[in-house]
């Protein structure tokens, strides 16, 4: 037998498992690539740093009315993934006026050692084009961040340039116990962000991490918890919603988005 | 053509290994799912959780203690148990992929068909209805899924001894509450003297 042949349901689910099978791969080459990245010999490590410092002052200056004024010098990719080049023109106005994060000016935090780890695993073989100064530091807790990248996906993937990042300390110090192997980023288009898609979410520690990016208009998350408990509300931050909640105590299924005023917000599927 | 062991060591980031092994084995635990699960729902959930977790645990078959068939059906029981417990729904939700969100109207009609085609005979299902649950799942690992006792011993996490005198045992019993057969029963009425 052959995917060709198979029935409707399991054509659909092979396709997203192998889904998973290639974020999988793309988060172990990405996970092999930092400590060789770290190797690099000093004229490499020089060379990165000139070709970094040219590419964002040509950024800068050619952006015009780009949003960030500051010069910084992110590395992007690394040794073994590839780099990806850094993007020149300016963001879709698609994207811009969905989030309001990326209106705003790209401040300190949104240039930390988080944001910038998160950078330098981005695949070369994968992205082009990243908009340095569209890096967002969205939430962080203890032990972790979420971070917005945007970027183009090199080739036909159809993946969409908004790319949910979360930063995580427990997956670096143990990494078999997290459950999910796409942790750790999710990309799409604005379509997928209006359908709740850009979501990502990992069992650790026997705990249920969720983070999402939500349009505009999205001022707190509703989610519904089990056994008949009132349900959990999130608040909105920078266009993302952070929460933890005990495993199998919440239906994640259900999620609602609320306004200010506490009315639902229709979700596009 | 790849073995099953071949491909597990590679389906964890090779698309093509585990292309070949889902379609090699989708339908084996879509049959398996038919026979536990109470809906199509269920039924695409347990699927799709099934060959999730393979893509996360592969690396950690280990060929010298069994069929790779036998243990894919191991997960796919751990699966639905969680789903009945609720916690897979919410694991495949979280890892974006729940399976009945996947199903379209002709999926869930030829699901439900499966569910009423694997259902068993109804004097089977009596006598397994009264049977202690440990030797409901063990015979059915072993008479509808093809395991052998030792195979659905580690399924179930006993020993193959402990397998062998409950599947002595639910036979026994499954015996005493005829008919067992497919076949029609034997006729009671008494013979015609020539």
């Amino acid at each position: 037998m052959s995917p060709s042949s198979l029935p409707g349901f399991e054509r659909r689910l092979l396709d997203d498992l192998l889904e998973v099978v290639d974020e999988r791969r793309a988060a172990a080459d990405q996970a092999q690539a930092v400590p060789v990245q770290r190797q690099g010999s000093r004229w490499q490590r020089r060379l990165r740093h000139r070709w970094g410092l040219v590419l964002a002052l040509v950024a800068v200056i050619s952006g015009g009315t780009a949003v960030a004024t500051t010069v910084w010098i992110p590395q992007l990719g690394n040794d073994h993934a590839g780099r990806p080049s850094m993007a020149t023109g300016a963001l879709p106005s698609e994207l811009v006026e969905s989030l309001a994060v990326l209106r705003r000016q790209q401040q300190d935090a949104d240039r930390g050692p988080r944001v910038r780890e998160a950078l330098q695993r981005l695949p070369g073989t994968e992205f082009s084009n990243v908009h340095i100064q569209s890096a967002r530091m969205l939430q962080t807790w203890p032990g972790g961040a979420s971070i917005l990248l945007v970027a183009e996906h090199a080739g036909a993937t159809g993946r969409g340039p908004l790319c949910l990042v979360v930063s995580s300390d427990y997956g670096q110090r143990n990494r078999t116990r997290v459950r999910a192997p796409s942790t750790g980023q999710r990309c799409g288009t604005v379509e997928d962000l209006r359908a709740g898609r850009l979501a990502v979410g990992a069992v650790i520690g026997g705990r249920l991490t969720f983070n999402a990016l939500v349009p505009d208009g999205v001022a707190r998350v509703e989610i519904p918890q089990r056994r008949g408990r009132p349900p959990l509300v999130a608040e909105v931050r920078n266009n993302a919603v952070h929460f933890e909640a005990a495993t199998g105590g919440v239906d994640l299924a259900a999620i609602r988005w609320l306004d200010e005023h506490g009315l639902p917000v229709e979700v596009t599927p | 053509m790849d073995s099953d062991a071949e491909l597990l060591c590679r389906v964890g980031h090779d698309r093509d290994a585990f292309e070949q092994f889902y379609v090699r084995h989708v339908g084996r635990v879509r049959a398996f799912a038919a026979r536990r699960c109470a809906n199509a729902g269920d039924v695409a959930d347990a699927v799709s959780a099934t060959f999730l977790t393979v893509i996360d645990a592969a690396e950690g078959y280990d060929a010298r203690r069994g069929r790779a068939s036998a243990w894919l059906l191991g997960i796919a029981a751990h699966e639905i148990a969680a789903l009945y417990r609720g916690e897979a729904r919410e694991q495949a939700t979280v890892r974006r992929i729940a399976g009945r969100r996947l199903l379209q109207s002709d999926d869930i009609a030829r699901l439900e068909a499966q569910i009423d085609a694997e259902r068993l005979a109804p004097q089977v299902s009596a006598a397994l209805a009264r049977a202690p649950k440990a030797e409901r799942e063990l015979l059915m690992l072993v008479a509808y899924d093809g395991l052998t006792p030792s195979e659905a011993a580690r399924v179930l996490g006993i020993t193959a001894v402990a397998a062998r005198v409950r599947l002595a045992r639910a036979r026994r019993r499954l015996a005493a509450a005829q008919p067992l057969s497919s076949g029609p029963p034997a006729s009671t009425e008494p013979k015609e003297q020539a």
